[in-house]
């Protein structure tokens, strides 16, 4: 893990802010370049060996995603758009023109800091996640090894009790379907839901705190409200 | 420039055209009296005044009257004298309208022709003659009653229209008509018998024939009476019996009251016993008595006016009939032995008929005649032979044998008839003919020539302007304009016809003819001119009076109510159509017209108004932008379909104001909650980095923790103000599914199972077996029941139960949530969903107090009813949304494919 520190770039036009995060992301042990506006931002990119950037989209001279499109010309580095807009189609629009992970301002500090390595792993560590003849399930960074019974988030180990082991297994084996509680239940407990209560929705809402960043904005296990739930396919 | 509209060139416009006009009025005058005499075949040539069509016709006119004239004047003329001791055979007279020269001798029967006259002017009584015939031969006369023909008329040609009148019918016997007819076939003694018995009974006649008289009115016949009375009866009546006759056989007469005696005989009767005639010839011969009394008067005045009209010194026609027995004629004695009526013969001598008959063909035009070989002779007059012996025949001469008939025209003209007034005329005119032609077909071009131009010309100047100069003239009233030009030419055209080519010369009548036609253009050129030009400034209706009074009435009318119009307008429909169904049959026929057009009209008024009702129906559904078509409105309909328009408008423009100034808000609201979260971003973070500095000062632990508790509440509250401000102004995009309510609440039960926990709170869950399904955004709706739960779990009191109720009522999915308030609820309710709107200074110290009013407002954009309900401590949210159409597909799907897992 400390074989060698990333660098990355923060780029916002608000100066504590960027100070701040700053702070955090150097406790992590992270190398860290400053820019102000989007010009600036690019230049240094050019400079400089970066892995990671984190951008504002509200800045002088050049915006976020006008420099994010242009990096995009050249890097595959990732890019986490950090801005006050918060309307679904701002986070559309930014994921869209090449962003991977969009954080909304004000931030939870530590939420930054797990998204961060979150990507950074994904993209230092791509493509050696799975053995061979293993069962092995995944979406984006979450992998599921089914003959260790072992569940990781971007590489780092997660703890599931059996039931929450088994419910996640099978949303993850069936991506972009959606269980009901009911299925879930069936399934899982090899009876019939009768007396189906919320026993299901609570061990998600577990699953959810254990192997996602922000519970309440899930990557990976998502609520469809009223119909059941699902493992997005990434 | 336009040149061709310069002053100089309209002035000399103008005074060709009056040229023009005088030049046209007075060569179609000539024309016009030129084509009237020669019937057009003669423009231009010179030919005689006998060659015109009029000539012509007057002529064979004029033959005709002197053939009548001539016959008149055989009848009553003896040796070129009136003889007034003319005998008139009745019988010859009747038959063939001639008097011959009659012989007392002959037996025939004649009267006096001063008898006849007298007999006309006295007039002529029709009396009923009863014919008795007895047994011993003789025969007696009885005359009955009388009728009188009274004269009514005569006309010039000699025939007369008498009309018989019945003067008191057979009830008033005139006295004189009572006299009794007797005469006995053997004379002598008898005779005076006869006479003393009539004069002896004259008394009782008059009694008996009274009686017969009712008899008569009773209607029993004569004959009946007098068959088949005795001879005392007979002698009653009055009636000759003397014994040794009886009546044989009564016979009636309609017979003359006989005031003037044949000639040589007491009475017709007399003369018809003498000469043996049956009752049939005495008929007749009455009859024919009866019908030449009248027209022998009319005869003669005809004569008599003749004598005047046929003077030289009146016409001059020459007529001559010569019998043929007359051969020796000098200028001496040529009146006794002919009927005409020249007078003299100039200087011209004769010595016999021949000669007489040279001097007539010496005229220009003559006819003669011979009826002995019906020889025909004519210079050029335009007359055959058939049609003169027409004449003849109908106008037969009293002469014995045969005659020569001859008719000439005077060619000096001496008299002054129609023939001399014509040729007169004539004679002036045709110099100027031709010219007159070549005038009117001329005249005519040029006139229409510079009536165009002038036409073009009105009101137009040199100038390119598009502007019509008005003069004076153009400026006054209309009506005004048209008396201006109107009376004057009134007058003018009297004036013209008084003019008459007879009276004055060529030169006279060029100078008054061609001054009036110069007034005359000039009026009518002004007033053209003008009307062009009014037409052209389009004044011409706008500056009349009567186009005041019309607008003047259209305004008060405008301004009137809408009840006082319907009523004004009833009203005069009906006294129209009254005033109408007073002319009769024409004027049904205009009511049925006007009711017709009266239903158009209302029609097209009710199409109109169908065509606003429509506009107004689409607006007031919605589309606000809707226009009502105002092109083929009128009167009232236009100003309401305006109206309604400018409202629509209106409508349209304050909603889209509303809407934009939502957006505005909401917008506003966006972006300063944006500049905001920036430097709270700055505040959260260092917040947390101060907390994490190792700090020893409890109280200023105490400090951080609260600003970071605050901090995260501002956080809070501008994501809900953002999202309140966009769910309140409808800016928000849904996405409807099909959602099991009951899913829902199991996944947002066990979402919040240990917030309810924490503060031990228990969920009593009522919910059906079946599921329950409604179309709506489950994120929004998740929204919502995430708010309320949140809002239990705030407000709620400790270790008290949360119930949670599903039910389906009708097609209605009802869902509810109660709680026991911990903080006693001193609020309506209404005002827990409105905060944001009103602004209330009751705020709560936890959360943004925004959540219930995104709730309500988020339901109501999914179609749903949300309501708050209070009651003491309880807190009770109902939400109500429509069932979804029954569609169970999902369930089953997911079911498949669970199967397959």
């Amino acid at each position: 893990m400390t074989k060698k520190k990333s660098t990355i770039l923060v780029c916002d036009d608000d100066k504590e802010i960027v100070d701040a995060i700053e702070i955090y992301l150097s406790q992590e042990g992270y190398r860290i370049l400053k820019a102000y506006d989007g010009l600036q931002a690019v230049d240094m990119l050019q400079k400089e060996d970066v892995q990671l950037l984190l951008i504002d989209i509200m800045m002088p001279k050049l915006d976020g995603l006008r420099a994010t499109l242009k990096i995009r010309e050249k890097s595959s580095i990732p890019i986490i758009i950090l801005s006050a807009k918060s309307e679904d189609a701002d986070k559309i629009l930014g994921l869209n023109i090449g962003a991977d992970d969009y954080v909304t301002k004000p931030f939870n500090p530590l939420e930054l800091v797990a998204r961060v390595k979150s990507q950074l792993r994904r993209y230092t560590k791509l493509g050696t996640a799975a053995g061979e003849n293993q069962k092995v399930y995944q979406t984006g960074g979450l992998i599921i090894n089914d003959d260790l019974k072992e569940v990781t988030v971007d590489g780092e180990h997660v703890k599931l009790t059996p039931i929450e082991y088994n419910i996640l297994l099978l949303l993850v084996k069936n991506q972009g379907k959606v269980f009901s509680i009911n299925q879930i239940y069936e399934s899982i407990w090899n009876e019939d839901a009768i007396g189906a209560d919320n026993t299901v929705a609570v061990h998600i809402r577990h699953i959810r705190e254990k192997i996602e960043i922000n519970a309440k904005d899930p990557r990976y296990l998502k609520v469809v409200w009223g119909i059941g739930y699902k493992v997005e396919k990434l | 420039m336009k040149w061709e509209y310069a002053k100089s060139w309209k002035a000399l416009a103008v005074v060709l055209n009056q040229i023009c006009a005088v030049v046209l009025v007075l060569s179609v005058a000539v024309c016009t009296f030129f084509a009237g005499s020669s019937g057009f075949s003669l423009f231009g040539r010179d030919e005689d005044f006998e060659s015109t069509a009029y000539y012509q016709s007057e002529v064979l006119e004029q033959i005709y009257r002197c053939a009548r004239a001539a016959s008149r004047e055989s009848k009553f003329e003896k040796n070129g004298v009136y003889d007034s001791g003319l005998l008139v055979d009745v019988e010859e007279y009747a038959q063939s309208s001639t008097i011959p020269e009659g012989d007392i001798s002959d037996g025939r029967l004649y009267y006096r022709l001063t008898d006849l006259l007298n007999w006309s002017l006295d007039g002529v009584e029709i009396v009923t003659l009863v014919k008795l015939t007895y047994d011993d031969g003789s025969i007696g006369y009885l005359s009955k009653g009388s009728r009188n023909y009274t004269e009514q008329s005569v006309y010039e040609d000699g025939s007369a229209v008498a009309s018989i009148s019945m003067m008191g019918g057979e009830d008033s016997y005139p006295q004189e008509g009572f006299a009794e007819e007797f005469s006995e076939t053997d004379p002598g003694q008898e005779t005076e018998t006869v006479s003393e018995e009539a004069d002896g009974e004259t008394g009782n006649t008059e009694e008996a024939v009274e009686d017969v008289t009712v008899d008569g009115e009773t209607g029993v016949p004569w004959e009946d009476i007098i068959n088949g009375a005795d001879s005392e009866t007979l002698e009653e009546l009055g009636i000759f019996s003397a014994g040794q006759a009886t009546v044989q056989n009564v016979e009636q007469i309609e017979a003359v009251d006989e005031r003037y005696s044949p000639v040589g005989y007491e009475s017709l009767t007399a003369y018809a016993e003498e000469h043996n005639l049956s009752t049939a010839q005495l008929q007749s011969l009455y009859y024919d008595l009866e019908n030449i009394i009248p027209v022998i008067y009319n005869d003669f005045y005809a004569y008599k006016e003749n004598l005047e009209l046929f003077s030289p010194s009146m016409t001059n026609m020459r007529y001559l009939v010569i019998p043929k027995s007359v051969t020796d004629i000098t200028p001496e004695d040529y009146e006794k032995k002919t009927y005409t009526n020249i007078m003299s013969f100039g200087n011209t001598e004769f010595k016999d008929r021949d000669g007489l008959l040279a001097y007539m063909e010496g005229f220009q035009d003559y006819l003669i005649y011979d009826s002995s070989n019906m020889d025909f002779h004519v210079s050029n007059m335009p007359i055959s032979l058939s049609e003169l012996s027409s004449y003849v025949k109908s106008y037969p001469f009293s002469v014995e044998g045969d005659f020569i008939l001859a008719i000439a025209v005077d060619s000096a003209y001496m008299a002054s008839d129609n023939l001399q007034q014509y040729k007169v005329q004539f004679e002036k005119i045709r110099p100027v003919s031709r010219l007159a032609v070549y005038g009117a077909v001329l005249g005519g071009i040029l006139y229409l020539l510079t009536m165009v131009y002038l036409t073009m010309a009105a009101g137009r100047g040199p100038e390119k302007e598009a502007q019509i100069r008005l003069n004076w003239f153009d400026r006054i009233r209309t009506e005004a304009a048209v008396l201006l030009i109107a009376v004057p030419a009134v007058i003018l055209l009297m004036a013209v016809s008084l003019l008459s080519l007879g009276d004055m010369g060529m030169r006279e009548f060029a100078l008054s003819g061609g001054g009036l036609a110069l007034l005359f253009n000039l009026l009518f050129l002004s007033g053209y001119l003008s009307l062009v030009r009014r037409m052209r400034s389009r004044t011409l209706w706008t500056n009349s009076v009567l186009y005041q009074v019309v607008s003047c009435i259209r305004k008060t009318f405008r301004n009137r109510k809408a009840t006082t119009k319907t009523l004004i307008s009833y009203g005069s429909f009906l006294v129209l159509n009254v005033l109408f169904l007073c002319l009769g049959a024409f004027g049904l026929f205009l009511a049925v017209l006007f009711d017709l057009g009266t239903g158009v009209f209302l029609i097209r008024q009710a199409a109109q108004r169908q065509k606003i009702l429509d506009g107004i129906g689409r607006i007031s559904q919605g589309d606000l932008k809707a226009q009502i078509p105002v092109k083929n409105l009128g009167g009232d309909n236009l100003v309401f379909a305006e109206a309604v328009n400018q409202m629509g408008a209106g409508l349209s423009m304050a909603v889209e104001k509303s809407i934009k100034d939502e957006r505005l808000k909401s917008d506003l609201i966006t972006n300063v909650s944006h500049d905001i979260k920036t430097p709270l971003t700055s505040i959260i973070n260092y917040v947390d980095l101060l907390k994490r500095e190792d700090i020893q000062n409890e109280r200023a632990k105490n400090y951080i923790s609260i600003l970071e508790d605050k901090a995260l509440r501002l956080k809070h509250l501008t994501d809900d103000l953002v999202e309140a401000s966009k769910i309140s102004s409808g800016n928000v995009k849904l996405e409807f599914i099909r959602i099991n309510f009951q899913e829902l609440i199991y996944q947002t039960n066990g979402e919040f199972s240990e917030k309810f926990e924490d503060k031990g709170l228990q969920f009593v869950v009522n919910m059906p077996d079946e599921p329950v399904v409604i179309e709506a955004d489950g994120r929004r709706l998740w929204r919502i029941i995430e708010n309320l739960y949140n809002n239990a779990a705030k407000y709620a009191m400790p270790n008290t139960r949360v119930y949670v109720d599903l039910t389906t009522v009708g097609h209605m999915v009802r869902f509810s949530i109660k709680n026991i308030s911990e903080q006693p609820l001193n609020i309506q309710a209404d005002e827990l969903t409105e905060r944001f709107i009103r602004g209330d200074v009751a705020r709560s110290t936890e959360g943004s107090g925004l959540g219930l009013s995104i709730a309500k407002n988020l339901t109501e954009l999914q179609k749903g009813r949300f309501d708050i309900y209070l009651d003491g401590d309880l807190f009770k949210v109902t939400i109500i949304f429509p069932e979804a159409p029954a569609a169970d597909r999902e369930p089953e799907e997911t079911a498949g494919e669970n199967s397959e897992t």
